[in-house]
């Protein structure tokens, strides 16, 4: 399983990358990670007529806080956002997340923005980045743009993003907590394997004011449910809304199975997916609540 | 057929080739510099046994371009081995706790745990798990690798 | 990791039995293994194949202009070229017509069916030609099911033959119907072993090589295979001694599969057909949809005749295999379990009916246990549903059913007399290790907590040796009852001794084996004894690393050729000594008479051998080298017209015990214990039989829980990669404890049985057994593998 032959540019720069780009009129690819692109080269499933190589790109391999936020640059390696204390402390969604993307040794050339970008239904980042309401930072041939996650996510391995254009960025807004509020967070997958695509998955962030026991935000997401990342805002408001937050967990859940209507495919069942779904969302639930309530504070 | 040049250092020594875009770095290794110690299994970065370091770290070498390593430091498993002959204490411990049967998945397992080892001189049973879930054996149900780097961390491998 | 040290009685070896690093353990952990792919030759070229896009399809028309015009391609060929000057592939079916080549003629029968093959200067220019080979199909409508396979109106997979079905007999060992009669019960199920393989890491390589001047066709093959030469020669029409595959090429695991004879033909042909040597490496894909490399895909209906204790008095079991398109040697696989069709229980009579058909899938071939693992699993599962019927738990009904230690040697309705066994002291130990009343206890309160948690308990015959049989049993025509195998054994004028065997291995250990056998019988440590693999033209009569047979017949072989050259080594000494023979007696590796007035050291008797011809005694041949070729023990009749034969000489034993817990949201299975007590008679190398044993229960769990050839509705394998097909990480393999016993075999030297399909024969039905002890408090149960957390969800609501 060898490729078609491609032209091959390692440039230095992110204009150089996007000139390369546009001059290959819609034939050109970006190469990050090339944990998911190496196989469908190899497999020919794609057939670009030019790799270019974004790895050498200097201000595209951080993560930088900026202000309130965290914003990780396109080739910043999962294995490094698994490793960092500032992810840990800003965006523990993300860390929960991040064991359960592809196997060790794939996080190790794999990138945080190849993920999000790549798209692949049942991927974790891609859930995170909807659910904490990240933004994809764009630069093509006409000038840079921004998509909001929750809008880049079109179908199918389909997102906002054309041939001639480089995500340089995604930027997950980490404000501070306020005072007296605690966070948390359960990401919780069903695989057949354990270091699998998942069949579905659930993601749960809590904040909870813990004096007058009321939650302060709640983000809920589904991955493996539908063609793109599920945002279950329903849910959220359920939850946001109750004075006693883990007798309406159930409920959530079940309301979480009516709203989806996932796929059927070689590993499970369209009924499968729908049940677990509902299991994994009401134990994720449980867990970022339990998970609040012992938590330490965080600045 | 494209044509680019590479300078990649493999096991210290650094060697200038010229290679195709597309050919793998496991390719690479395997074909231009016969280094065939590196397996290939299934060329789409899922068995692990072509498991190379590129500068220290363990990748799959199926999907990764040779081009993509240029100006790398590449370590395979022909270079554990300090003179070729002498068994590094791993590979050593791969011996004595019979590690191994057929041999193809053995040295992107000596990779992986190498990296670990250096990494985490004394790994729990669920930190070696951990990183040789990447790698598929078919003969031995892993039981006897798992049990080699646990001999080989004891035997101070990971300094 | 204890393993229980052998008997007392047995630690007179110095070698046997004792902990050793498997020599060849060193040369992979350096990287220096010598696989097929890393064979170069100059002017190598490589292969590419064009697959079938259809499951059924007249092809009619290839286009391959734009493909030759691609600079670095040398050629193609076409089924048609190639069919006009080969013969089709050995069939070990009567079915004449059913033609099986390494190309596609005018029909293709499977979808990845390799139709057009490449040769070009690389891999990859190789692969870019077969894009731009343009191929035309008239579909024609398939068959995908065995069952569908059955009826007579099904599409017609071979035209050539009366229908889909291409083997079926019904064969009645004993008063089967009078055994029902008198039953007060009897119970029914069907099973369905659904297509999986044991899929090595590395795929199928082969490089051939002509050479005019010598009229020889060189061959190098990552090969598992009897008659692989032979085979070769036929199909090319080639004189046997003029193909040499060359057996010391590393094999990157095999356990069955490692078949290739139609990759081997096709590129002997293209060797000569070109001029030039060519190297075929399949790759992920050629190798899952076009290797024809698939297994067992079985439909069992078993009804069992039993009383109210629950020991069974009679079987019937009836069991079609979807072979694919084409069979070749894989039918066999409900022949092997013959040897074998009661289990470890002592059942009266049996009606066993095994239907093979053929279906437009890629072809199957065999798998480790050459068709014993789906079997064991019908087997166990029917012992566990008459267990709930009349109330006694998994482990009693074994009991009650075993055949008792003091009936050996053991004669089983079809004719196979099982040589040793002690089934309640194994199953006892395994029930020790496992500590099944806390088992027990734990299960209770998991249950009281309203977790899904099960026990599981299975048994299993490993029949080892290799008496090929089955062939004859199948195939009227068939008549070979030789199943061979040989050791060569020298020492030079150094007194190193060398042997030579004459098979290809896989990660086996039969370097260690032989060595280590050498080394017992001479007194030599067996690290300075070199065991080397030959070409099939240097080496002797095999029939090939299947079977669990090496430990048996080549251990056999080798004992005997060390005995008879110690023997000749004492006979030089005495003469030189002046004394006879009797009056003297090796001390460690010296002669030395009996009286101690003189000796002779394992030099000087070499050096005797090969230099001082006058001091040899007359007539006896200078050198000291033999061979020694054994027949298959107690092998050497062909079956009775009802189908009745001593099959395997040798069967090992072992006992599993299986403890899981299913998660009632997810279906997902868990592994709370593993524990397992294994009987191959006397170890030669622990290591290795651990290793061995501990890898099938692996691959066991594989086909128990993950893994499974998907086909969809057009007949295309949806499981194509290693992404879809799923084979255990570590992960997914529990920590498997394990102990020892050793009841040796009376018909082979040392009473080594045979080791390394038991584990794949007994998990499957272990995990199953297990999973429908969880489920019982449901009323709900899983008759087939794999099982998926889909099935386990679907039957705990």
């Amino acid at each position: 399983m060898k490729p078609v032959d491609f032209r091959y540019v390692r440039p230095l720069t992110a204009a150089e990358a996007i000139g390369a780009l546009a001059g290959a009129s819609g034939e050109g690819t970006i190469i990050a990670g090339g944990q998911s692109l190496g196989p469908m080269l190899n497999m020919r499933l794609v057939a670009p007529s030019l790799i270019v190589d974004v790895n050498a790109i200097p201000e595209l391999r951080t993560i930088d806080e900026t202000g309130q936020a965290l914003r990780f640059g396109a080739t910043v390696r999962q294995r490094e956002a698994e490793r960092s204390a500032l992810v840990a402390r800003r965006l523990p969604l993300m860390r929960d997340a991040l064991p359960h993307v592809g196997h060790a040794q794939t996080r190790n050339r794999g990138t945080v923005v190849g993920s999000i970008v790549h798209a692949h239904p049942a991927a974790e980042l891609p859930l995170v980045a909807v659910c904490l309401d990240a933004v994809v930072e764009i630069a093509g041939p006409a000038g840079s743009r921004e998509v909001a996650a929750t809008d880049f996510y079109r179908g199918y391995y389909e997102v906002a993003l054309s041939a001639d254009e480089l995500a340089l960025a995604v930027r997950f807004p980490a404000p501070a907590l306020p005072s007296g509020v605690r966070r948390g967070t359960a990401f919780l997958e069903m695989s057949r394997r354990e270091s699998d695509f998942a069949l579905v998955g659930a993601a749960a962030q809590i904040d909870l004011d813990v004096r007058a026991r009321r939650v302060t935000d709640v983000r809920l997401g589904l991955l493996g449910v539908a063609e793109t990342p599920f945002r279950f805002r329903a849910g959220e408001a359920l939850v946001r809304a109750a004075s006693d937050p883990p007798a309406v967990f159930a409920r959530t859940a079940r309301a979480a199975a009516d709203a989806i209507d996932p796929d059927a495919d070689l590993h499970a069942t369209a009924d499968y997916r729908r049940a677990v779904a509902a299991t994994l969302l009401e134990r994720a639930l449980h867990a970022a609540w339990l998970h609040a309530l012992v938590a330490e504070p965080r600045a | 057929m494209s044509a680019y040049p590479v300078a990649i250092t493999v096991n210290g020594k650094r060697v200038e080739r010229t290679v195709p875009a597309r050919r793998s770095l496991a390719d690479f290794l395997r074909d231009d510099l016969h280094l065939t110690g590196t397996h290939v299994g299934c060329e789409h970065g899922i068995c692990g046994a072509c498991t190379v370091h590129v500068n220290g770290v363990p990748v799959r070498s199926c999907i990764l371009y040779a081009v993509q390593a240029d100006g790398a430091e590449v370590t395979t498993v022909e270079g554990l081995s300090p003179d070729g002959t002498t068994l590094s204490p791993l590979q050593d411990a791969f011996v004595e706790c019979h590690g191994l049967q057929c041999g193809f998945c053995t040295p992107g397992m000596l990779m992986a745990a190498t990296a670990l080892l250096r990494e985490v001189p004394h790994p729990t049973d669920a930190e070696i798990r951990d990183e040789l879930a990447g790698n598929i054996c078919r003969c031995t149900g892993y039981q006897q690798i798992v049990e080699a780097v646990q001999l080989a961390a004891r035997a101070g491998a990971g300094r | 990791m204890i393993v229980e040290p052998p008997p007392s009685e047995l630690r007179r070896h110095r070698f046997v039995g004792h902990k050793r690093r498997p020599v060849e353990d060193r040369r992979f952990v350096l990287g220096r293994g010598r696989f097929a792919a890393d064979i170069t030759l100059p002017h190598l070229h490589h292969v590419a194949i064009v697959p079938s896009r259809h499951a059924h399809a007249r092809i009619t028309a290839i286009d391959a202009s734009a493909a030759l015009a691609l600079p670095g391609v040398l050629g193609i060929v076409t089924g048609p070229q190639l069919r006009a000057r080969t013969k089709p592939l050995r069939q070990y079916l009567d079915i004449p017509g059913v033609d099986w080549f390494p190309l596609a003629g005018e029909i293709a029968r499977y979808a990845g069916e390799w139709v057009v093959a490449v040769v070009a200067t690389e891999r990859a220019i190789a692969e870019d030609a077969v894009d731009l080979i343009e191929v035309s199909y008239d579909p024609l409508p398939a068959v995908l099911d065995p069952e569908a396979a059955l009826d007579p109106a099904s599409p017609s997979v071979h035209p050539s033959h009366p229908s889909n079905v291409l083997y079926r007999r019904t064969f009645v060992w004993g008063g089967v119907e009078a055994d029902f009669a008198a039953a007060p019960r009897t119970l029914a199920t069907r099973y369905r072993w659904h297509r999986s393989a044991t899929v090595p890491i590395e795929t199928f390589a082969v490089t051939a090589a002509w050479e005019p001047g010598t009229a020889l066709l060189d061959v190098w093959a990552s090969v598992q295979m009897p008659q692989f030469p032979e085979q070769i020669a036929d199909a090319l029409g080639i004189p046997l001694n003029g193909v040499r595959v060359h057996f010391d090429v590393d094999v990157g695991g095999s356990y069955g599969v490692k078949r290739g004879i139609k990759h081997a033909v096709l590129v002997g042909f293209l060797t000569r057909h070109f001029g030039v040597p060519v190297s075929f490496v399949e790759d992920r894909l050629e190798n899952m949809r076009g290797g024809d490399m698939h297994g067992p895909d079985r439909i069992f209906d078993v009804t069992a005749a039993y009383d109210d204790r629950g020991v069974v008095r009679s079987l019937r079991i009836r069991t079609i295999d979807d072979e694919g398109a084409y069979p070749g040697r894989s039918p066999l696989q409900m022949g092997k379990p013959v040897g074998a069709i009661v289990g470890a229980y002592a059942i009266g009579s049996v009606e066993y009916e095994a239907i093979a058909v053929t279906t437009n899938k890629t072809g199957q071939v065999a798998v480790r246990g050459f068709g014993q693992a789906p079997t064991n699993f019908a087997l166990e599962l029917t012992m566990d549903r008459i267990a709930r019927d009349v109330g006694v738990d998994a482990l009693e009904i074994r009991r009650r059913n075993f055949i008792q230690p003091e009936a050996f040697p053991y004669v089983i309705p079809s004719g196979t007399a099982y040589d040793s066994g002690d089934y309640p002291a194994v199953m006892a130990k395994a029930a020790a290790l496992a500590d099944l009343s806390e088992l027990q206890r734990w299960r209770a309160a998991a249950r009281a907590e309203g977790r899904v948690a099960g026990i599981g308990i299975a048994s299993c015959i490993e029949p080892g040796g290799g008496n090929a049989i089955f062939q004859a049993l199948f195939n009227d025509n068939d008549k070979t009852t030789t199943f061979p195998e040989s050791c060569q054994v020298k020492i030079d004028r150094t007194g190193a001794i060398s042997a030579q065997i004459g098979i290809a291995s896989s990660g086996q250990g039969h370097e260690t084996l032989v060595s280590t056998l050498l080394g017992e019988i001479f007194d030599v440590e067996p690290d300075e004894i070199r065991v080397i693999h030959a070409d099939s033209l240097a080496g002797l009569p095999s029939q090939s690393p299947v079977a669990s047979r090496m430990a048996i017949v080549l251990g056999d072989a080798t004992v005997g050729a060390a005995r008879r050259l110690r023997e000749q080594m004492l006979r030089i000494a005495a003469y030189d000594l002046g004394r006879a023979p009797g009056d003297c007696a090796w001390h460690g590796t010296t002669v030395r008479t009996k009286d101690a007035s003189g000796e002779r050291t394992w030099l000087e008797i070499a050096r005797i051998a090969h230099l001082f011809y006058h001091r040899l005694p007359p007539g006896m041949e200078p050198g000291l080298q033999t061979q020694f070729v054994v027949e298959v023990p107690r092998g050497g009749t062909l079956p009775t017209p009802d189908g009745r034969v001593q099959m395997y000489p040798c069967h090992s034993f072992s006992a599993h015990v299986v403890a899981v817990e299913i998660d009632r949201g997810t279906g997902k299975l868990s592994f709370r214990k593993y524990a397992l007590a294994h009987d191959c008679g006397t170890v030669i190398n622990p290591d290795i039989v651990r290793g061995m044993v501990l890898g099938g229960v692996a691959h066991g769990i594989g086909a128990a829980l993950y893994e499974r050839f998907i086909y969809d509705a057009d007949g295309r394998l949806l499981t194509q990669t290693l992404a879809d097909y799923l084979m255990p990480t570590v992960h997914e393999v529990p920590l498997v404890e394990m102990v020892e016993h050793e009841t040796p075999s009376p018909f082979t030297t040392l009473g080594q049985k045979g080791v390394g399909e038991g584990g794949y024969m007994s998990t499957p039905a272990a995990v199953v057994c297990a999973i429908n002890d969880a489920l019982s408090p449901f009323g709900t149960r899983v008759d087939h593998v794999p099982v998926t957390p889909v099935d386990l969800l679907e039957r705990m609501r």
